[in-house]
């Protein structure tokens, strides 16, 4: 039914009646959503009178605990005929976040959210952090255990940075934080003189949580029609078994040089989108299978000072690993990725970014002539050209942040455009409202395909 | 005697007769001998003009020059390093506030120059954990870090200007990071029995909203307890000043600040506490390691 694997996912009745027919666990469905929209309810407000009042600083101080209540809620603009929700995001998220440990010798961070989503009916607990952070000499550390990992320079673009996103979070309007997902994984990381080498270990294949159809439409090049948008996944891929030649191994060799950042990097796993099909024998024809395909990336960033602002270049090779000559038209070809980018405060508060990234396509002879006549319209090209913007205004002794992100694709003739506001109207709560708008000119590209997905949406979070 | 030869030296006008004059016998080649001498001659008549000005300065003995630049080390330079739990109260035009909470970490690098700083959050919630770095570079602009632990994602800054608000409050990052003194030129405009009190204007006016900005220095530890910085209308519209100050391991330092803001009507009051000099801090705790795992044993 849904992605994920790895995740303490406390979604009851999906892990008991997943495979039970639909209309005998109904009732268990409603009685088990109910049960925990009522426990949901005591905490959020037990929390927030313990943890606010300053009658219970006592209790704040034998239990630091700190997080945020939030509820946020969005609309699609143009939803597809075909998609049964009108209504992207309807949730209200209580995190709780506790350092037991904290201290120049080791950490324990833990973070759980409970999470009521209206969308799907179902209330669940997210285990989003929990980790050991452990220091046993003063050139070596160890986090080990479910976190959140990112590297890599690029603004939204990804290149090197092969931990797992949340696309889905992301177009719907929740916080940006909620782009990264969670990965059950060992980092290592050692600081000897000359540079510094960080090493993460993700013993069980961790993917992407992709548009897969639940909330968000795509166009789907098997029908070549919107499809999705119903609450139910239709891309549904098989992951790689769980085997020990089966994990995520990433690399990271890094070094500063007055303030200039260098670093290279390395990744062995799998593509963390199901770019590949499978045929498979069935009893009567053959089936289809999405599949992770095989991939291993090498690259480098740089990135500094210039011209009075930052400067940044990040470099990736994609080898698709199943797919070596790129002639099989079921499984993602290879291809060099690269990234430049510039960044300037203009004015007191007011800064603009701005990226170029491209995608070339290797061996693009024989993935022209892998595809058949009917599919020529989808073909992609051989190179994608993406230009990004970013420009941020904060007003009102910086409680109100004005930005609008867009990107735009020349080669495929589309874009996305994220505008937000965002206030701060007490140290405590925040209103933030905003909007993903999505355009096109054809329906198969990149954002073109997600052009009945453009919502607004709006957040409010208290903070403890 | 003396006085008239140091009256006839210090004239202006005649000086830079003299001055051109030598200048055209050095072009010409005229007398090597007498360009020498001339030289001695002015390093001479520099070294009268200069006590004199000393004089000017005051009875302690101090130039405008000797004095901004104990100021300033006396209030940004205290000890190689230190630490101090810093809480803030931003008060806007209707009263209502904001708290903030953090830890900020110095290093030295050089007396005067170079400096970093790791700024920790502890407040209020949404920054909670964040942590902000900058190597103050004076003579170019700064380096900037933000880390942000929800998205463990360390992201460079665009050095932006340097008065901008510091996490929204009336207090600029050239508040709490120190001004170059050498971006503006001192004068020494009175002295009191408790302070000398400059006035300063900026050299590149454009970069700046203030016009100049009078600095009262504690005579005895040359602690800055008050600026006022004036418009280009010449109206007061900012005012920073020391409201309390303790002296620790031998460093005069504040303890309690105060800026506010004439114009717009809010002000923020700072609280240092925990203030303690030469921990032994290292160079690579201001990198960017010791962003994604804060020191903890400097920032508890």
């Amino acid at each position: 039914m849904k992605r994920k694997l790895g995740i303490l996912h406390f979604s009851v009745y999906t892990f008991l009646f997943h495979h039970e027919g639909h209309e005998e666990h109904e009732e268990h469905e409603d009685f088990f959503y109910s049960f925990f929209s009522f426990i949901l309810s005591i905490l959020s407000i037990l929390s927030f009178f313990l943890l606010t009042s300053p009658h219970f600083a006592w209790a704040r101080d034998t239990f630091p605990v700190y997080g945020f209540i939030e509820y946020s809620a969005g609309s699609f603009l143009n939803p597809a005929e075909n998609m049964e929700n009108h209504f992207p995001l309807n949730e209200t998220r209580a995190q709780f976040q506790w350092d037991p440990i904290a201290s120049n010798k080791g950490e324990v961070h833990l973070n759980a959210e409970l999470l009521q989503d209206e969308i799907l009916h179902e209330s669940s607990i997210n285990l989003r952090e929990a980790y050991l952070y452990l220091f046993p000499s003063s050139s070596l550390e160890i986090k080990a255990g479910r976190q959140v990992l990112t590297w890599g320079v690029g603004d939204f673009i990804f290149i090197n940075d092969l931990f797992p996103k949340n696309w889905q979070s992301f177009f719907i309007g929740r916080e940006d934080a909620y782009l990264k997902d969670p990965s059950t994984s060992i980092k290592i990381s050692w600081f000897p003189k000359p540079a510094f080498l960080d090493l993460v270990w993700t013993p069980i294949f961790t993917p992407d949580t992709y548009i897969s159809g639940e909330r968000l439409s795509f166009f789907d090049t098997r029908t070549k029609n919107i499809e999705g948008g119903s609450g139910l996944s239709i891309l549904r891929a098989k992951e790689p078994e769980l085997k020990i030649e089966n994990s995520e191994l990433a690399l990271r060799l890094w070094k500063n040089i007055q303030s200039t950042e260098l670093a290279l990097y390395s990744y062995y796993g799998f593509y963390k989108r199901p770019l590949g099909l499978e045929k498979t024998l069935g009893r009567k024809s053959y089936t289809q299978k999405l599949i992770f395909p095989k991939l291993t990336v090498s690259g480098a960033i740089i990135r500094g000072n210039l011209l009075k602002g930052i400067g940044k270049m990040e470099a990736g090779y994609y080898h698709s690993l199943d797919d070596q000559k790129g002639d099989d038209p079921m499984i993602e070809n290879s291809d060099l990725k690269g990234l430049l980018g510039y960044q300037k405060e203009l004015m007191k508060d007011l800064t603009i970014s701005l990226q170029y990234h491209f995608e070339y396509m290797l061996y693009y002879d024989d993935y022209v002539g892998s595809f058949s006549l009917q599919d020529e319209e989808i073909e992609k090209d051989e190179v994608r050209h993406l230009i990004t913007t970013r420009v941020t205004k904060l007003l009102k002794m910086q409680t109100i942040n004005l930005s609008l992100f867009a990107f735009f694709s020349p080669s495929d003739e589309d874009g996305y455009l994220l505008p937000s506001f965002s206030y701060q109207w007490t140290d405590q709560i925040n209103i933030t409202c905003g909007g993903n708008i999505f355009f096109g000119e054809k329906e198969h590209t990149f954002f073109g395909m997600f052009r009945h997905d453009s919502n607004v949406y709006a957040r409010l979070r208290y903070g403890y | 005697m003396i006085d008239r030869i140091k009256n006839y030296l210090v004239n202006p006008v005649i000086l830079s007769k003299i001055v051109l004059g030598v200048r055209r016998m050095i072009k010409k080649r005229i007398f090597k001998f007498f360009s020498i001498s001339l030289f001695l001659f002015l390093f001479f008549d520099m070294f009268l003009i200069h006590t004199i000005s000393l004089k000017e300065a005051g009875a302690a003995g101090l130039s405008v020059e000797e004095i901004i630049t104990k100021a300033n080390l006396a209030a940004y330079y205290q000890g190689k390093d230190g630490r101090a739990r810093v809480s803030m109260t931003i008060t806007d035009r209707q009263g209502r506030e904001r708290f903030r909470k953090f830890t900020i970490l110095r290093m030295d690098l050089v007396e005067g120059g170079e400096q970093k700083y790791y700024v920790f959050f502890m407040d209020p919630p949404d920054v909670r954990n964040t942590v902000f770095m900058v190597w103050k570079n004076p003579k170019r602009d700064d380096d900037r870090w933000l880390y942000l632990p929800a998205l463990d994602l360390v992201s460079r800054i665009a050095a932006g200007d340097k008065r901008s608000s510091f996490v929204g409050s009336h207090f600029l990052y050239e508040d709490i990071s120190g001004r170059d003194p050498a971006e503006d030129h001192h004068q020494l405009l009175e002295e009191t029995d408790r302070y000398f009190i400059l006035k300063s204007t900026p050299k590149k006016s454009k970069a700046v909203k203030f016009s100049s900005y009078l600095l009262w220095i504690d005579r005895t530890n040359f602690m800055p307890m008050k600026a006022e910085y004036f418009d280009k209308n010449n109206e007061k519209y900012r005012i920073i000043r020391a409201l309390k100050v303790e002296t620790i391991q031998g460093h005069p330092t504040i303890a309690q600040s105060e800026a506010q803001n004439l114009q717009t009507g809010g002000k923020t009051n700072t609280d240092f506490s925990q203030i303690k000099y030469d921990l032994g801090l290292t160079d690579d705790i201001f990198t960017e390691r010791y962003l994604r795992r804060p020191p903890r044993q400097w920032i508890k």
